[in-house]
């Protein structure tokens, strides 16, 4: 337990003590995934603290995503490459440092296609005729997290073969370079099953399962701008959302 | 074309004939999405039928977004069109399955009372005496599987609801009349997974197929954890919609 550091004339919450170092620890590699924490009790009495501040520092680990409790057998290190909403993150990198997770994009391929060739459901593509299928796959710790496919119409992204690498975010290339902010996602999501060269991009089986996104990103006129296909392999992604009820009892 | 049977002498009119076995295929998957349709001509000449009733039958198909024309290029089959918006809103399942211009209906499994299963007991903050009603159910829509669920209830608040509730009636219909549950608010769970054989019986698809499973945990405004719903929603076919940024 030592890599538990609690300063008790220090200003920081003794919580948030506990807390920090434990999340350090995971962070750093110091903790694995899996490795079983001391029990609240222990803690208390090691440390002297009472154990409502331990139960407020394991909490806020658990939502955190991590540490799990599993009942009667203690809590535990989570660690394994699982993200949830990572679609929904306006920052991949960021949330993947987040999680003590190296991040890494590559590009696997970048060309132009017809219109008529960018897959079936984009029928309100923007009607352009040539379109950049810009290919890439998103790794956290060299795990893949996510493979996505960008279909761009090359009227509205001129040379964009210059802009695009590995370091440089297609997110930003589209906002601030071709001046496209604030775009809005109209998302169509799917269960599906994963094709052998789809296994060999995402690193899963054949057969398993995959997440898969239709977004058709549009301005605040409606007007629709690039869509986009991605996949996420269902054992290391998940889907959360919290909906609050109105008083109008529409359920 | 063999998907398309048109008999001279039936009751059916022409158009109705050729629309219903396209639209048949299509819900039976011999058409896939994106499949392109034969031309209005060719439909014309294959049966000897007038170039109205063939456009009759593709307006119709076209109009319920079965189909859908490019220009110089042909018709085409669309993507099954259920579109759910669980992710985004708590209408019950009924209502989603009615948006989706389907006639709702269900199917109850089970309905017992049981010890609330040990696995569930933290979502529900609870110690082990803690007792649920168990129901499964299939959510139908124009006698299609569309949600399969599994719903623990406390037993505490639900007790008059093992007797009372109907066995085609949706749980929230039933539950939404309590005054206390007019501020619901929902946590959704979403996971994609291979379904165990069970699931896929009461599907009636293959073995092994993916589909969603959604873990649902609801709560009143005094932080009360009032239910807690599994539901399985098939792949294929399927589509959740989320609007986004």
């Amino acid at each position: 337990m030592n890599y538990i550091r609690i300063d008790k004339f220090s200003k920081i919450p003794l919580y948030l003590q506990l807390k920090d170092s434990i999340k350090n620890a995971i962070l750093t590699g110091v903790l694995k995934d899996k490795d079983k924490l001391p029990t609240e009790e222990f803690i208390g009495q090691v440390f002297n603290i009472s154990r409502p501040v331990v139960r407020q520092a394991y909490q806020s680990l658990i939502d955190e995503g991590l540490i799990t409790r599993h009942q009667g057998k203690g809590t535990f290190v989570n660690k394994k490459v699982h993200f949830s909403n990572i679609f929904f993150k306006k920052n991949f990198n960021e949330e993947v440092v987040l999680k003590g997770f190296k991040p890494n994009s590559n590009i696997l391929s970048m060309e132009i296609i017809n219109r008529e060739d960018v897959p079936a459901f984009s029928l309100d593509l923007p009607p352009y005729p040539h379109y950049y299928a810009v290919k890439r796959v998103r790794k956290a710790d060299d795990v893949p997290i996510a493979y996505e496919i960008f279909y761009l119409p090359t009227n509205l992204f001129k040379n964009l073969d210059r802009y695009i690498t590995n370091e440089m975010s297609i997110t930003n290339i589209i906002t601030e370079i071709y001046n496209f902010p604030n775009l809005l996602g109209e998302c169509v999501i799917s269960a599906i099953e994963v094709d052998e060269s789809l296994a060999s991009i995402l690193k899963v089986e054949p057969e398993s399962v995959a997440i898969k996104f239709d977004i058709l990103h549009y301005n605040h006129n409606k007007v629709p701008v690039f869509f986009k296909l991605s996949y996420f392999p269902g054992e290391r992604n998940s889907i959360d959302v919290e909906i609050k009820g109105d008083n109008d009892g529409i359920h | 074309m063999e998907y398309i049977k048109i008999e001279k002498d039936s009751l059916h009119p022409l158009h109705y004939q050729i629309y219903s076995s396209i639209k048949d295929a299509i819900l039976t998957k011999r058409l896939l999405p994106g499949d392109k349709l034969p031309t209005e001509e060719e439909l014309c000449h294959h049966f000897n039928i007038s170039r109205p009733v063939v456009r009759q039958a593709y307006n119709k198909l076209i109009e319920e977004e079965y189909i859908n024309r490019h220009k110089g290029k042909g018709s085409f089959v669309l993507n099954p069109k259920t579109k759910y918006t669980i992710l985004q809103s708590l209408h019950s399942l009924t209502e989603q399955i009615t948006m989706n211009n389907m006639n709702p209906t269900i199917q109850e499994y089970l309905r017992e009372i049981i010890d609330c299963p040990i696995e569930l007991l933290e979502k529900f903050n609870a110690h082990e005496t803690f007792k649920v009603l168990h129901v499964k159910r299939m959510y139908l829509g124009d006698n299609q599987p569309q949600f399969y669920i599994e719903v623990f209830l406390p037993y505490e608040i639900y007790k008059d609801i093992i007797s009372k509730l109907k066995d085609n009636e949706s749980i929230r219909d039933y539950t939404k009349q309590m005054p206390s549950f007019n501020s619901l608010s929902s946590n959704r769970h979403v996971t994609a997974i291979k379904f165990d054989s069970e699931i896929c019986d009461r599907f009636n698809i293959d073995k092994n197929s993916v589909g969603f499973r959604i873990d649902t945990t609801s709560y009143i405004s005094d932080g009360t954890i009032v239910e807690y719903m599994i539901a399985y929603v098939k792949g294929l076919g399927t589509r959740m919609t989320v609007n986004y940024f």
